[in-house]
């Protein structure tokens, strides 16, 4: 298929905050890639990044094998950001033929319109819009341009349920004729759902990243708690088959890449553990653990 | 220059009239004001105070119709419009271009009413006069197109209303547009070869007064459009490059 995007090893810092940290990410074109992850996780500093609206620390942005300028100014490139300001006193249907005259190819306005969901409300000023009318005016700008790949920041954020669906089924429709499209979410749904591919980001870091499939398996696996006496937390993150380890007085909770390894150590390295219990974590859950674990590390920051 | 997006600014000027109104109330008032006490006196280069107030306030208006243009600016830098620009092919000259020319616009229709009220109040000037001396008013205001520009990328929406209109009183006075540099100190006299809104008003005058010296007018509005011109592009550069 050839590559869309690549993003090597990307660094980000605003003052003494790592924004965005060593990320790397490749994206091959008609991949529709859910860029997932808590709020503060580096996705919006990415997305500025690989736009080339903010220049990375370090590391290098490539889009069709050339800078990120390169691929805006020849409308291979079209992104949609969060809040991005429309004029007040003009449009939908001004603005888009102000971006359609931008492009050497662009789509046909009224493609645009139906595409977009916005042929009801074109003729109104976008001052008199609501917040999820105005989200549909900026996915009509981005489509504008007939570009081969899309970037999306928090797209249906201000839509209502009918207004996500449409969203949905439109962005469907634009990638299933071959287009790259990547979008950043909090929304776990969302990324299930439309994406083929999901990059979980925490703390500007790629945590996981594959099919949704593979994703779950790589941050869901099971919980296993238990009460053991006189164990560290440590020695516990130790065991075969445990990723991390969590103690409360004697109570601990350990998360498992393999469940069945780790029940085998714990026993046999502390013979006295008890009130045993393990337990599958969805996707869902596994998001919310990773949410509340970049919380907790804000909160012990402060 | 992209005319889609020209046609838009114009056609948002037309649509929120309220400034482009102000900028023609204060300058036509003056007009009537002042044409109507003094309008009949002749000063020293023989031509009537009336013909010489409408010149000067059409200048005025002209003047500050040009400076709005930063406002504006300043006010899209801060919602956020240019940043929105930066996902386009939209590079910074189109942009600059497309202002500088809604600028020039926005000078327009001032100079026009004050011209038609100055001829409906007896001022008397041949066709070429009216002519001559309107585009070259129109001309003038260039200078001043681009120190709106220049206001606009270094000011935030808010307070870059009040610099304009803080910096027009003494652009005003200094160039002799409020009241003739003859009853003025001679220092005043002297600064105000400096100040682009003398020479302004004395492109005005030129094809009613026939005084020579366009060539050193020229010359001095041409500094004032170069020198603030640099400045913008240097600023617009930086701050494209910035995280807004």
């Amino acid at each position: 298929m050839g590559e869309a995007f690549s993003l090597r090893r990307l660094t980000k810092r605003f003052g003494s905050v790592e924004a965005v940290d060593g990320l790397t990410l490749n994206v091959d074109r008609g991949e529709v890639v859910a860029l997932l992850g808590p709020n503060g996780a580096g996705k919006s500093t990415t997305i500025d990044m690989l736009l080339g609206l903010t220049k990375p620390d370090e590391g290098d942005v490539r889009v069709f094998g050339g800078e990120a300028r390169a691929a805006v100014d020849g409308g291979r490139m079209a992104a949609m950001v969060q809040n991005g300001f429309l004029l007040r006193d003009v449009t939908p249907a001004e603005l888009v033929a102000l971006m359609r005259s931008m492009y050497r190819t662009p789509l046909p306005a009224r493609e645009v319109f139906e595409r977009s969901g916005i042929t009801e409300f074109a003729q109104r000023r976008c001052g008199k819009l609501s917040g999820g009318q105005l989200q549909r005016v900026r996915y009509a700008l981005a489509l504008a341009g007939d570009p081969e790949l899309l970037v999306l920041d928090e797209p249906t954020a201000a839509m209502d349920v009918d207004g996500r669906r449409s969203f949905w089924a439109s962005m469907h429709e634009f990638s299933g004729s071959g287009r790259t499209v990547l979008f950043a979410t909090h929304y776990l749904a969302e990324a299930e759902d439309y994406a083929d591919r999901v990059v979980l980001m925490r703390q500007g870091r790629v945590v996981a990243d594959g099919t949704v499939a593979e994703v779950r398996a790589a941050v869901s696996g099971r919980v296993l708690r238990a009460v053991v006496p006189g164990a560290s937390e440590s020695a516990l993150a130790d065991l075969a088959g445990v990723t991390t380890a969590r103690l409360q007085g004697a109570r601990a909770e350990l998360s498992c890449a393999d469940s069945d390894r780790a029940i085998r150590a714990l026993l046999t390295t502390f013979p006295e553990a008890g009130d045993i219990e393990i337990t599958a974590v969805g996707l869902e859950e596994a998001f919310l653990a990773l949410t509340a674990a970049s919380t907790e590390r804000a909160g012990a920051l402060r | 220059m992209n005319l889609v997006y020209l046609r838009l600014e114009i056609l948002r000027i037309v649509r929120s009239p309220q400034f482009a109104l102000f900028t023609i109330a204060v300058p036509l008032g003056m007009f009537l004001l002042f044409g109507g006490l003094f309008g009949d006196y002749v000063g020293p280069d023989g031509v009537r105070a009336s013909t010489t107030t409408m010149i000067n306030m059409g200048a005025y208006g002209a003047m500050s119709g040009a400076l709005f243009t930063g406002t504006r600016v300043a006010t899209e830098r801060t919602d956020g419009w240019q940043r929105q620009l930066r996902l386009t092919p939209m590079r910074a000259p189109d942009y600059l271009f497309v202002k500088l020319a809604s600028a020039m616009a926005m000078a327009l229709p001032v100079l026009v009413v004050v011209f038609v009220a100055g001829a409906l109040r007896g001022v008397d000037l041949t066709g070429g006069q009216w002519v001559l001396s309107a585009v070259a008013v129109w001309l003038a205001a260039l200078p001043f197109a681009v120190l709106g520009l220049l206001l606009g990328l270094f000011g935030k929406g808010d307070t870059v209303g009040a610099t304009t209109g803080a910096l027009m009183l003494p652009l005003g006075v200094f160039g002799g547009l409020w009241m003739p540099l003859s009853i003025m100190p001679a220092w005043m006299t002297s600064v105000a070869h400096f100040v682009p809104t003398y020479w302004l008003g004395r492109v005005g005058a030129m094809p009613v007064t026939h005084s020579g010296g366009l060539g050193l007018a020229v010359g001095v509005l041409a500094t004032w459009l170069v020198v603030p011109a640099l400045v913008v592009v240097r600023r617009f550069r930086l701050d494209t490059a910035k995280v807004v």
